[in-house]
């Protein structure tokens, strides 16, 4: 066991001082606070500032101020003096739009159809309300008249209710966008990690001094462990981006489904990692890995078109299947589950099925990697591994 | 104690040990000698429980050698094997470790052995930037690190510059002069003949023979005479004496093979009737000759046994 721990420490620290891997790191993290961050600094606090010329103006003004929700832009009112005083105030960017008149609007540039369509409904709602005043309806009535009620829109087709742009499902597609990252990138580097032992004969030492499974155990764990060091990293960092600028607000379900990420992680990268160390044990060089790892990585692949059906079709059979079996659930699992398809019970069969499939797995590429680990020379079938296998 | 019995291994048809048996003692330096793809190799991967023999076994100090025992082995393998990337302080004390040395331990050993080899400038920089004859003392202080009980090494010597077959001889002399069994392969028969107490000639899988130096030479039975006359005919006199050979001849003398019924003062005399004799004496046969002489007759034993 003490071997076992050694391997594990070497393996984590190894690639933790790799230059590769510091930069890598930087670079997502860099990424994330700027998906962060990034709509802080341009947007501010995210309201138009509306120019007003003249009580015509501040009229429309105040309209839109009252629609607003329903065209789901916030707009804020700034007086201007004359017309002038618009263009400049425009020039410098100390508003945004500038109304002249009831009618009439000055703009840098387009403005964008949810805006347009306000300004252009509370200049109309002006002309409604005069005409209102003129027939007898007191304020508190035409105040009601001019309440926009929103329409409630029932989809029959309930598939297309998913928003990409929904901000939970993009928080949630990007983290497990990540964890499939994270699980080609440590699964290969187990791979990668036998045959350069291999390779170098470093092994033949090693060997000298570990059991074939310590080393195996020791080589899965170390690199298992930084990367959950890196996931719990990365969804801190972003989780706490989001409490901390709530730029978006992110429903209960995508907060679950990202924590829920992590677990699936450790799940996925043991289940990944026997088939990349199978991958790994055959082959003598570096050069040959690719071919052998290819296998593995388009399963993963697979799983990351299962979680695009997922998306785009969260109750459909595929989803639904993909969701559930073990070397696709870790990717599609946490997306049901963000956009709120998939119950709990969903989740907990899914891992147990997962587990399982471990436990029958992690023997098997023991006894794989027995049989190939000291077999330096050329590429080892899988039938001969198993049935050299030794200790 | 080291006993390596009746290990035999085949690999395919191929029969790489028939039935080795030899035994290494406390404190012996001893040379493993034998052509490329003699069994060298395999014999030692099976001590170190990297293969496995079909029948036979290895032994250490009367016991199976378990990976308890395997731990305390200082094993240099034929390829060497180390970290291309990782630098030889990081490298050895990691292994220093895996041989259950505490941390502390490894490290001050590492350094002393990486100064030793001449390497303490050089342990910070990853191996692959190192000469081959550097790497080469790195897996050597990889193998000492743990300051085993047992040094099983695969041509440690080869690669190295003068100045390291020096420092590696004297720490490995220094280690049996503890009592540690120090086994080496080598082609270099001058060397191994210099520091063996011991050698084993291996061909073909097969023991071809065992022992020191000094016994070799006198299982041969056979003895060489260098011969230098003064006089009108220095070699030919040579030619016919009953009961020897001439083994070589040059312009000044001859070397002649003795059978062991022939008495050497009847060599003399006849010498001394073909002139002025200026030098008498045995030839003393190098281990290189001895390896020859051993392996040739080797194979003629097996060559007319397999015809029979």
């Amino acid at each position: 066991m003490s071997g076992t721990r050694l391997v594990a420490s070497r393996e984590f620290t190894e690639r933790l001082r790799s230059r590769a891997f510091l930069i890598s790191n930087g670079a997502i993290l860099a990424l994330i606070l700027l998906g962060v961050g990034l709509p802080l600094l341009l947007g501010g606090d995210g309201a138009i500032r509306l120019g007003v010329v003249g009580a015509d103006a501040a009229e429309v003004g105040r309209f839109a101020l009252a629609q607003q929700d329903a065209f789901d832009v916030e707009v804020e009112l700034v007086d201007l003096t004359d017309r002038d005083a618009a263009e400049e105030a425009l020039t410098e960017g100390s508003v945004d739009v500038a109304l002249l008149d009831s009618s009439a609007a000055l703009a840098e540039g387009s403005l964008g159809g949810r805006l347009e369509s306000l300004l252009a409904n509370a200049s109309n709602a002006i002309r409604v309300d005069r005409a209102l005043a003129e027939a007898g309806l007191d304020p508190q009535e035409r105040a009601e008249l001019a309440t926009i009620e929103r329409l409630s829109i029932t989809q029959l087709d309930e598939r297309d209710g998913i928003d990409l742009f929904d901000p939970s499902v993009a928080i949630v597609y990007g983290a497990v966008f990540v964890l499939y990252g994270l699980l080609a990138v440590y699964g290969q580097w187990v791979a990668q990690g036998i045959v350069e032992e291999k390779q170098s004969r470093v092994v033949e030492v090693l060997l000298a001094s570990l059991r074939p499974t310590e080393l195996l155990a020791g080589k899965v764990l170390g690199l298992g462990g930084l990367g959950l060091a890196q996931i719990l990293l990365l969804t801190g960092v972003a989780a706490g981006g989001l409490l901390l600028t709530d730029v978006v607000e992110v429903p209960a379900a995508a907060w679950t489904a990202l924590l829920l990420v992590i677990p699936w992680y450790v799940v996925g990268f043991l289940l990944y990692a026997t088939l990349f160390a199978m991958a790994g044990s055959v082959v003598s060089r570096v050069e040959d890995l690719q071919s052998a790892v290819m296998p593995v990585i388009i399963v993963l692949v697979l799983a990351l078109f299962g979680a695009q059906f997922a998306l785009n079709d969260p109750t459909g059979t595929v989803a639904t299947v993909a969701g559930l079996l073990p070397f696709t659930a870790p990717i599609v699992q946490p997306i049901l589950f963000a956009l709120g398809v998939a119950t709990w019970w969903r989740t907990l069969l899914a891992l147990i099925l997962a587990l399982g499939a471990i436990l029958v797995l992690l023997p098997i590429s023991a006894r794989i990697y027995r049989g190939g680990v000291l077999r330096t020379r050329g590429r080892v079938a899988f039938r001969d591994a198993w049935a050299t296998s030794r200790r | 104690m080291l006993e390596i019995e009746h290990l035999t291994r085949s690999f395919g048809d191929v029969l790489a040990l028939d039935r080795l048996t030899f035994r290494v003692e406390p404190g012996q330096m001893f040379g493993f000698v034998g052509s490329n793809g003699a069994g060298k190799t395999t014999t030692m991967r099976i001590v170190m429980g990297l293969d496995d023999p079909d029948e036979g076994e290895v032994r250490f100090q009367g016991g199976p050698i378990d990976s308890e025992v395997r731990a305390r082995v200082g094993y240099m393998p034929e390829e060497r094997g180390l970290y291309p990337k990782t630098p030889p302080l990081r490298q050895l004390i990691y292994l220093g470790r895996l041989h259950r040395l505490d941390k502390r331990t490894a490290e001050e050993r590492a350094r002393r052995l990486l100064a030793r080899f001449g390497l303490q400038e050089r342990m910070h920089e990853p191996l692959e930037n190192l000469s081959l004859g550097n790497q080469q003392r790195v897996q050597l202080a990889a193998a000492l690190v743990h300051e085993p009980r047992l040094l099983l090494l695969d041509e440690p010597f080869s690669g190295l510059d003068p100045v390291g077959v020096d420092a590696l001889s004297e720490v490995l002399l220094e280690r049996a002069s503890l009592g540690v069994p120090v086994v080496f392969s080598s082609h270099q028969l001058e060397l191994v003949e210099r520091l063996c107490d011991a050698v084993a000639i291996i061909d073909a899988g097969r023991l071809v023979a065992a022992g020191s130096v000094a016994q070799l030479r006198a299982a041969g039975g056979r003895r060489l005479l260098r011969i230098e006359v003064d006089g009108p005919d220095p070699t030919g006199w040579a030619e016919h004496l009953p009961g020897t050979r001439v083994r070589s001849r040059d312009t000044t003398g001859v070397v002649v093979l003795l059978d062991e019924t022939v008495d050497d003062q009847t060599v003399l005399a006849a010498a001394q009737a073909a002139g002025a004799v200026r030098h008498f004496a045995a030839v003393r046969p190098t281990l290189a000759e001895l390896y020859r002489e051993a392996v040739t007759n080797h194979r003629d034993t097996a060559h007319t046994a397999g015809a029979a």
